[in-house]
């Protein structure tokens, strides 16, 4: 991020003089911001999250969909027939829950990223236009907004899901359909105030044509606040990808994504409690932390929101 | 305020008028024929073909569009395709107890959240303060269908205090609404805290305090009066959260409610009821927002509509 955009958003620039000066008065060493090491300690547990997702099959060494029959409903660190030890127990057919959890935890950071990412793409594309296109131009893109979230967004995502059928593609489809509004609002603000700064009124003086402006000079300006909105929206992603999962409208089991693997226990309840409810228990702990990391990123590049 | 009721009133039209645009595409846009699909396997050439023409597919786009929404004027929405009843009748029949549902977990979220969040300001980063912070954060992130499984695990079926299932009395209510409610609760405390923490330091507070006051009556009527503003607000936002959450909490618990003949209408491509029950919860939203809006002149008499 930092590198991306070289100059600093004017509360960041504020916020870092000022909790430099004092330090620079008392001793000429340069100490890390509490609001840094704020972020990066609350970084660590997404980080662990994703390197589980990654190095998950390389600690477990069961197929998450391979079915082993005589070793079905085992309870978590049960002992299997071959003598191996199955962490988190088996399904209903045998499938180690563990290599499940693992390939659900990738497939849902793919699915939020994916969507995170296309969803800020549109609302990127959507504000700057309505920022640059005239009043009429951003009127009907802003009311379109507004439309966007007048519409409980899990409940469009049913519907328009329902209607494509269930895939990992469509899943995406769906919910960067549903979430892109609140990106287009900040990227619009954003682009708003920038446009009147002495340095686009320069470029433009230099002869650089609006859409070198926008892409050199607006757009730089847009991805701080944007990475805000992206970190706080990972989390609710994760969860509407779960819940569309979890009613049928999701993932496939072909790529059993922790809502669907959560759905699927729910018939063993009396004789496999731990299907349901340990994928449920990551799911919360993955949300909770990128929910935490996004309330940081906010407090680090947005210092004014602190504390609120 | 006339000015701004007709303004609002206009808004709210577009919004359901959008809403029924997106329905109106939405059914349209799936791949291959919608009166294939609803006929299913065992239909004939035939049956398709009276269905398409009952339906008005036969007809141009521009034609089907004019003709659903003078029908959805009229409250015309068809027969539901598998109930034998309107598809009307049988989303309002549904409607009481997702009301009863969403209604419960709002008070109960109340009067959960309102307390914690008290206390959480009033010893600001005590203990108390972080531990309530941390069941807040908890109770946005846990998903709500998870919960209800858990609840139903360890209430329903290993302390049998509570029926897992389905409609009845009190008892029945419990698990969903508490389920329902959590994600409201963490919104709630997080919001009355931070809330209470910005007028908290107000010299009017102050001067409540000076003139003899005991804590419990400056807090209440002077302190959380006035953060009361965003707190509607969001509690008015969230309805749309809790309705379209009471869609899967209605499913994990069957509960007979809009939400679930929803979801049991988009397995069975019931077009015309999936339509009244997403139309309908739209509306509760978009009018329950202008009421909101409406109530702030009685929270903040300063606030004038213009």
């Amino acid at each position: 991020m930092d590198r991306s955009s070289p100059v600093h958003t004017p509360a960041r620039g504020a916020a870092a003089s000022a909790s430099r000066t004092p330090s620079h008065a008392r001793a000429p060493v340069r100490r890390v911001s509490p609001a840094r090491i704020r972020l990066l300690l609350a970084g660590l547990p997404v980080a662990l999250v994703v390197l589980a997702a990654l190095a998950g099959p390389a600690v477990d060494p069961y197929d998450p969909i391979t079915v082993r029959l005589v070793d079905r409903l085992r309870p978590p660190l049960g002992t299997l027939s071959g003598g191996a030890r199955a962490w988190l127990g088996t399904d209903q057919v045998g499938k180690d829950l563990l290599a499940q959890v693992f390939e659900g935890v990738r497939i849902s950071l793919a699915v939020g990223t994916a969507t995170v990412g296309a969803a800020g793409l549109i609302g990127l594309v959507v504000g700057v236009v309505s920022g640059f296109g005239g009043r009429v131009v951003d009127a009907v893109l802003m009311r379109l907004a507004d439309l966007q979230l007048a519409f409980p967004s899990i409940l469009l995502a049913i519907v328009i899901a329902a209607v494509l059928g269930p895939s990992v593609a469509n899943v995406i489809l769906t919910l960067s359909v549903t979430r892109w509004a609140t990106f287009a609002r900040v990227a619009r603000a954003a682009a708003l105030a920038t446009k009147e700064r002495e340095f686009v009124a320069a470029a433009q003086a230099a002869g650089a044509g609006w859409g070198r402006i926008v892409v050199r000079h607006i757009v730089p300006f847009t991805l701080p606040p944007l990475l805000v909105v992206a970190t706080v929206e990972l989390g609710l992603v994760i969860l509407a990808e779960a819940s569309l999962s979890f009613l049928g409208l999701g993932t496939t089991p072909a790529h059993p994504s922790l809502g669907l693997i959560i759905a699927n226990g729910r018939n063993y309840l009396s004789t496999g409690w731990w299907i349901s409810t340990l994928p449920g228990v990551v799911l919360s702990l993955i949300v909770l932390s990128v929910g935490h990391l996004g309330d940081r990123v906010r407090d680090y590049l947005d210092p004014r929101s602190r504390g609120a | 305020m006339i000015a701004y009721l007709g303004r609002r009133l206009l808004y709210t039209s577009f919004a359901l008028w959008g809403a029924l645009t997106i329905i109106f595409v939405a059914v349209r846009i799936v791949p291959g024929d919608p009166a294939l699909l609803m006929v299913g396997p065992t239909g004939t050439q035939q049956d398709v073909a009276a269905l398409r023409h009952r339906l008005g597919l036969d007809r141009p786009a521009w034609e089907q569009y004019a003709r659903y929404l003078l029908a959805t004027a009229r409250l015309d929405f068809g027969e539901s395709l598998r109930l034998e009843e309107p598809a009307l009748d049988a989303v309002l029949q549904r409607f009481p107890a997702t009301a009863q549902l969403a209604l419960s977990a709002t008070v109960l979220a109340v009067a959960v959240s309102f307390p914690l969040g008290i206390l959480a300001a009033v010893r600001q980063r005590s203990l108390l303060d972080h531990v309530v912070s941390v069941v807040s954060l908890l109770g946005q992130s846990v998903p709500n269908f998870w919960l209800g499984i858990m609840l139903i695990l360890v209430f329903a079926r290993d302390l049998r205090w509570f029926p897992s299932a389905g409609i009845g009395g009190l008892s029945h209510l419990v698990l969903p609404s508490a389920t329902l409610a959590v994600l409201l609760i963490g919104v709630l405390t997080r919001l009355v805290r931070s809330g209470l923490l910005d007028v908290i330091h107000e010299d009017y507070i102050r001067s409540a305090y000076a003139k003899g006051l005991p804590p419990r009556p400056v807090l209440v009527r002077h302190a959380l009066r006035n953060a009361l503003i965003p707190i509607v607000t969001i509690v008015g936002l969230q309805l749309g959260q809790l309705l379209a959450g009471a869609v899967i909490v209605e499913t994990v618990f069957a509960w007979p409610g809009v939400g679930r003949l929803l979801v049991d209408a988009i397995s069975n491509r019931d077009y015309p009821v999936v339509q009244v029950a997403v139309l309908l919860i739209t509306s509760v939203f978009v009018l329950v927002n202008l009421v909101v809006d409406l109530s702030y002149a009685y929270l903040d008499p300063r606030i004038r509509y213009v």
